[in-house]
């Protein structure tokens, strides 16, 4: 059969996970310290065609047979800071996340700094994750340490400025694979840096970083992957037409 | 299906809901006592369709992955208690808390409530109530021939009668939690202790742990809703809510173009 529907057909497919991926970056517009994906297209193998016919058979060239998403990387550029007054909230500003432990004790990251404390005291993100403190360890805000600061480096101090604990910052070499478990937490397989004072992500108390997911952008997205997509179906429907041609009537003589 | 079309629904229903809290803000913007709620979003989960490392085309190890996220939900309404903006009253059985703490008052079902609306009444008996009628802890009655009620910082209420003999009759007591934002509303402006927030902690205001808080006689604190920040949180809501419609405008559309092939 003709080639070039398949062709067309991997090209609305790709098309569709794009569509996808923007509705999800859309989704969370509001979603504090999300980071958009953006997808990446790579063309499929080239293949070597020939000419029909044993004995002439050489070679006429290279085709393409279509596109699909090679990698969805994750976009790390700076969400905006929005104030919130909360001395819990606090927003990271350059590359870099914060160490979570989950309910297994397994680690994860995230760019989600609305914290809270739960019963014991301890510092928690509003999921009620544990966040991880230097050598993993969690921090616990005793009873009557007033109004806490906290220090751009991730140091935590009370009032009559005492230190009480350092936020573990971190960040990874291959930041754009990590893997998304939702509830705005990545995994990954690779052992992240910890960053010690002036280095990678700073800590903004009172302050969210809030989705940097670019509305205009994906909504452009969005129409001209919806054009591409009717672009593509016309190109089936011609050459759906032309197979009808050759099997009616080129058939008939 | 499109997975773009659920998608964009997850993102319009998680709008609808932050609305849903505004509008709540909003409406209690003269509302004594009253704390701010703040919706807060997370991602659902991400669908993998090649997980990085795995083998490329070419025989590489794709760098990498293709994950495509599912949208967005509500993850916690989380509730600023900063103190709102004190006003003075004329009633001295109007109290405000400045610094940390809260009001202790009974339920019917003799449970302890929390509050910051400190609009205190006088029953039929003389004793000092909320609004609603619940009994303020420790349970305090104002004698009949009350010339004027004290209320001193630290919470000590003394009565003053005709004659100007002054009497004391007993300690208004603040409680606290570790982690205020646990807490649950009730309405009616009082908050009840749950797991999350921690056992009361329970004390005078200017004593120990209460060393910054004062009872103000006189004031009422007024809700903390900010209206113009407020509306610009409902101006972002529903232009996103927009744009996650346009998206399901889109998919329909895209939808709408495969049935054509076939046309």
């Amino acid at each position: 059969m003709l080639r070039g529907m398949y062709t067309a057909a991997a090209g609305m497919n790709a098309v569709q996970l794009a569509t996808d991926t923007l509705a999800n970056n859309l989704a969370n517009v509001s979603t504090t310290g999300f980071k958009t994906r953006r997808v990446q297209f790579q063309s499929f193998p080239e293949m070597l065609i020939n000419r029909i016919g044993k004995e002439t058979a050489a070679d006429i060239g290279k085709i393409n047979s279509g596109v699909q998403i090679s990698s969805t990387p994750v976009q790390f550029t700076q969400g905006t800071l929005r104030q919130t007054g909360n001395n819990l909230d606090i927003a990271l500003e350059g590359d870099g996340l914060l160490q979570v432990q989950l309910g297994d004790g397994s680690m994860a990251y995230t760019r989600v700094g609305s914290l809270t404390l739960d019963g014991s005291r301890t510092l928690v993100t509003t999921e009620g994750y544990t966040v991880m403190g230097e050598g993993d360890n969690p921090i616990v805000l005793p009873s009557g340490s007033g109004n806490v600061t906290i220090y751009p480096d991730g140091g935590i101090s009370n009032d009559a400025g005492e230190t009480l604990g350092m936020i573990k910052r971190v960040k990874f070499q291959n930041s754009q694979a990590l893997t998304n478990l939702g509830d705005s937490l990545f995994t990954s397989e690779e052992t992240p840096e910890t960053m010690t004072g002036g280095e990678g992500a700073q800590l903004v108390q009172g302050y969210l970083e809030q989705s940097n997911t670019n509305v205009v952008a994906e909504m452009m997205q969005s129409m001209m992957g919806l054009r591409l997509y009717e672009s593509l179906q016309k190109s089936i429907t011609s050459q759906n037409q032309t197979l009808e041609k050759a099997v009616t009537e080129v058939g008939r003589i | 299906m499109l997975r773009a079309l659920y998608t964009a629904a997850t993102g319009a229903t998680t709008q609808q809901f932050h609305m849903d809290v505004i509008a709540n803000n909003v409406a209690n913007v003269n509302t004594v006592g009253y704390k701010k709620s703040r919706a807060e979003f997370q991602d659902l989960i991400n669908q993998t369709l090649s997980s990085a490392g795995s083998l490329g085309t070419q025989g590489t190890r794709d760098p990498i992955g293709v994950q495509v996220g599912l949208g967005a939900k509500v993850s916690a309404t989380q509730r600023d208690f900063i103190t709102g903006p004190i006003m003075q009253t004329a009633n001295p059985l109007d109290l405000a808390v400045q610094g940390e703490g809260f009001f202790q008052v009974q339920l019917d079902s003799g449970e302890t409530a929390y509050t910051r609306d400190g609009s205190f009444k006088r029953d039929a008996n003389g004793a000092i109530v909320t609004s609603d009628g619940y009994p303020l802890i420790p349970n305090l009655t104002i004698p009949q021939d009350t010339a004027e009620i004290l209320i001193n910082p630290a919470g000590t209420v003394s009565v003053k009668n005709g004659q100007g003999d002054i009497q004391e009759l007993g300690q208004i007591q603040v409680a606290r939690f570790s982690n205020t934002s646990g807490m649950e509303a009730m309405g009616k402006n009082l908050y009840l202790k749950t797991p999350a927030s921690g056992d009361p902690i329970v004390g005078t205001a200017g004593q120990g742990e209460f060393g910054r808080t004062t009872v103000g006689q006189g004031f009422l604190e007024n809700s903390n809703v900010q209206i113009v920040e407020e509306l610009i949180n409902l101006i972002t809501a529903q232009r996103a809510f927009e744009a996650n419609s346009n998206v399901m405008k889109a998919g329909d559309q895209m939808l709408t173009t495969v049935n054509r092939i076939v046309g």
